[in-house]
């Protein structure tokens, strides 16, 4: 689905954040980007959304595959409203009359947003608009899910009902990359990981093969990580 | 640091922040070119107003000044001087807080009483050399003018802190202004009893004490007070985004709707994604007023200038009008269609091509053929009103197809 061959990336032009970074997600897998503050997941996501300039590798997507972002902090326009966005976002994909509204409403619903759906993001709490993020990527239904931190900012129910709506998407067969800190719920949700250090890779692998080289023996994925990390130091 | 301290400080950076602000908008050129050339034409009129009034002053009646007095006397704002860091120690401090509140008003009320004499310096001549009016006459008339300013300007704070609405807050903000000119009137009429000015100051003297207090006595408005305050802070820079078509960061109060095309209605039936696009693209502007406003601003400039300016260049302004609004579109467009929302998913490029030479025009186009039919008319003759138009379609259809090859933004996907 995604293959991703990174020799170097970053902001400005002898400044690379990233180097030497190569990893693939397959349909319906879920591959958790892990690293401390700063290691540069959310440079490798700009890298593979197109966004950094100075940039050396190959980011290649099988065929028509077509992508949503889940950015970590929720993106609006100040004078559109949440129907509007969703308008938006299926005609510039070109989704068809009919093709989009329903999946829209009972997204809508499903989030729990149908109370303001003529209303302004801008005048919606942090959770509210990150949901107006999650409801435009998953009305769109893309091959690929780039997701940037989900959780923050999401409510227990919400953060539940999200991780459902992945779980489905993952079996309708569509693959998802995802960058996050909370170890614990990466552990039980994740097929893979790509642990990145200071703009490298520490580690890749299932929780098994990231046990076996960090040496600890039936250990979460945080002492795997935290092992992994003093190792590359 | 005591509260006197704390607000020279706020004072001194505020004049700073103001400064540097003005210095940015005010080079060298138009130092020379406008500012200079202003400041010495009107210290020129001001002085010969001194010796011999205007002729056009004979037609104004003498009642009339106390509007250019009012406007004047009222431009500026009662402030508090809090910021939003001060959530972490200085709120924790009563006495400091209470204080830079005080000294906050204190300041802000001398402004009130600066603006006032300046006031009152900018129309002495006509008052003196025009009308004949006695220095006792002008005290009491500044008197009046400096206690309204006074309590407009501390009720405008509540109107501001109080009302989310906008057509709330221009109502209410608009009885006030009629009331204080109804008030600055009957001054006029009122000047020589002296019972009558002794009674009108005794009731401002004592509105003005109610309303401070009440001020001070006021409680849990920190927030919306360091929203107020950055706001007053950054008028000049708001002021010069404004020109440029940006609009201002958070405001006090955020809009739950729209004002415009409300419950997400389309603009128009046909729904083919590209129409779908360009409608919410043209929502998108007719809802910012900082973006529509500039599209009338460049058409009611051109439209003076037209009329205004001589023949050969009233065609330099009709061609400096196409280039500014397909230029302006081409930004307007780029900011909508590359804007972080947009780059959450993959457009498709198609569409995205044909969306953006579909969305230059929505504003290009009636903005400059009515600047066409205008030129049309302010030009001699009838031919005008009939070559213009065309003359500006065809032009309008070659410029279309010179830039479309720099329109399309490159896309954010691989």
């Amino acid at each position: 689905m995604l293959n991703v061959e990174i020799e170097e990336a970053g902001y400005e032009k002898n400044s690379k954040t990233i180097r030497d970074l190569s990893f693939k997600v397959k349909s319906g897998e879920l591959l958790g980007l892990l690293g401390s503050n700063g290691a540069g997941k959310s440079t490798t996501i700009k890298t593979i959304l197109g966004l950094v300039k100075e940039w050396k590798g190959s980011v290649t997507l099988e065929g028509n595959a077509r992508y949503a972002y889940i950015p970590e902090q929720p993106v609006f326009y100040d004078s559109l409203t949440l129907w509007e966005h969703l308008e938006l976002a299926a005609a510039a994909v070109s989704f068809q009359d009919g093709e989009w509204e329903g999946r829209a409403k009972d997204l809508i619903r499903y989030f729990k947003l149908d109370h303001v759906e003529h209303d302004l993001p801008s005048s919606y709490s942090k959770g509210m608009r990150q949901k107006v993020i999650l409801i435009t990527a998953f009305m769109l239904k893309p091959d690929l899910y780039i997701i940037d931190e989900p959780f923050l900012g999401l409510d227990p129910r919400a953060t539940k009902d999200f991780l459902k709506l992945i779980e489905k998407e993952r079996a309708r067969g569509a693959g998802v990359l995802m960058s996050t800190h909370v170890l614990d719920t990466a552990e039980r949700i994740c097929d893979r990981f790509v642990l990145i250090s200071s703009g490298e890779m520490a580690g890749e692998g299932t929780l098994g093969e990231l046990r076996e080289r960090s040496g600890v023996e039936k250990g979460s994925l945080l002492d795997c990580v935290d092992s992994l990390l003093e190792q590359s130091i | 640091m005591t509260s006197f301290q704390l607000l020279r400080k706020r004072v001194k950076d505020d004049w700073h922040y103001k400064l540097r602000d003005m210095r940015t908008a005010i080079d060298w050129t138009v130092w020379l070119y406008i500012v200079i050339p202003a400041l010495v034409i009107s210290v020129a009129y001001y002085r010969s107003w001194w010796f011999i009034a205007p002729v056009w002053l004979d037609s104004i009646p003498e009642q009339a000044v106390i509007i250019p007095l009012f406007l004047i006397a009222t431009l500026w704002s009662l402030r508090a001087y809090m910021e939003e860091a001060d959530q972490v120690y200085l709120l924790q401090n009563n006495s400091l807080v209470n204080g830079l509140k005080k000294w906050g008003m204190v300041y802000s009320l001398l402004k009130g009483l600066v603006l006032t004499l300046l006031s009152i310096a900018a129309v002495l001549p006509f008052l003196v050399t025009g009308w004949g009016w006695g220095i006792e006459r002008v005290i009491i008339t500044g008197i009046f003018v400096l206690f309204v300013s006074w309590n407009v300007n501390v009720c405008r704070y509540y109107i501001r802190l109080s009302y989310q609405s906008f057509w709330v807050k221009l109502l209410t903000n608009g009885l006030l202004n009629v009331v204080s000119i109804g008030i600055l009137l009957a001054s006029q009429v009122g000047w020589k009893s002296i019972l009558f000015v002794f009674v009108g100051v005794a009731f401002l003297l004592l509105l003005l004490v109610v309303q401070l207090n009440y001020r001070l006595k006021l409680k849990g408005t920190f927030f919306k007070d360091v929203i107020l305050e950055r706001d007053d802070k950054q008028g000049i820079t708001r002021l010069l985004m404004r020109q440029v078509g940006v609009s201002s960061g958070r405001t006090l109060f955020v809009r739950k709707k729209p004002f415009l095309f409300k419950e997400s209605k389309r603009l128009r039936k046909n729904g083919s994604p590209e129409t779908r696009i360009v409608d919410l693209y043209l929502k998108w502007i007719l809802r910012s007023p900082g973006k529509g406003q500039y599209y009338l601003q460049v058409t009611g400039w051109g439209t003076a200038a037209i009329f205004m300016l001589p023949l050969v260049v009233k065609v330099i302004v009709l061609l400096f009008a196409l280039y500014a609004l397909i230029g302006l579109s081409k930004a307007d467009w780029r900011e909508f269609s590359e804007g972080s929302y947009a780059q959450l998913f993959q457009w498709d490029q198609q569409l995205r091509e044909l969306s953006s030479r579909r969305a230059i025009k929505v504003f290009t186009v009636p903005c400059f053929i009515l600047l066409s039919i205008i030129t049309g008319v302010a030009f001699p003759g009838w031919i005008g009103i009939f070559l213009f138009p065309l003359g500006g379609w065809l032009m309008l259809k070659g410029s279309f197809r010179m830039v479309q090859h720099g329109v399309v933004p490159s896309s954010p996907s691989q």
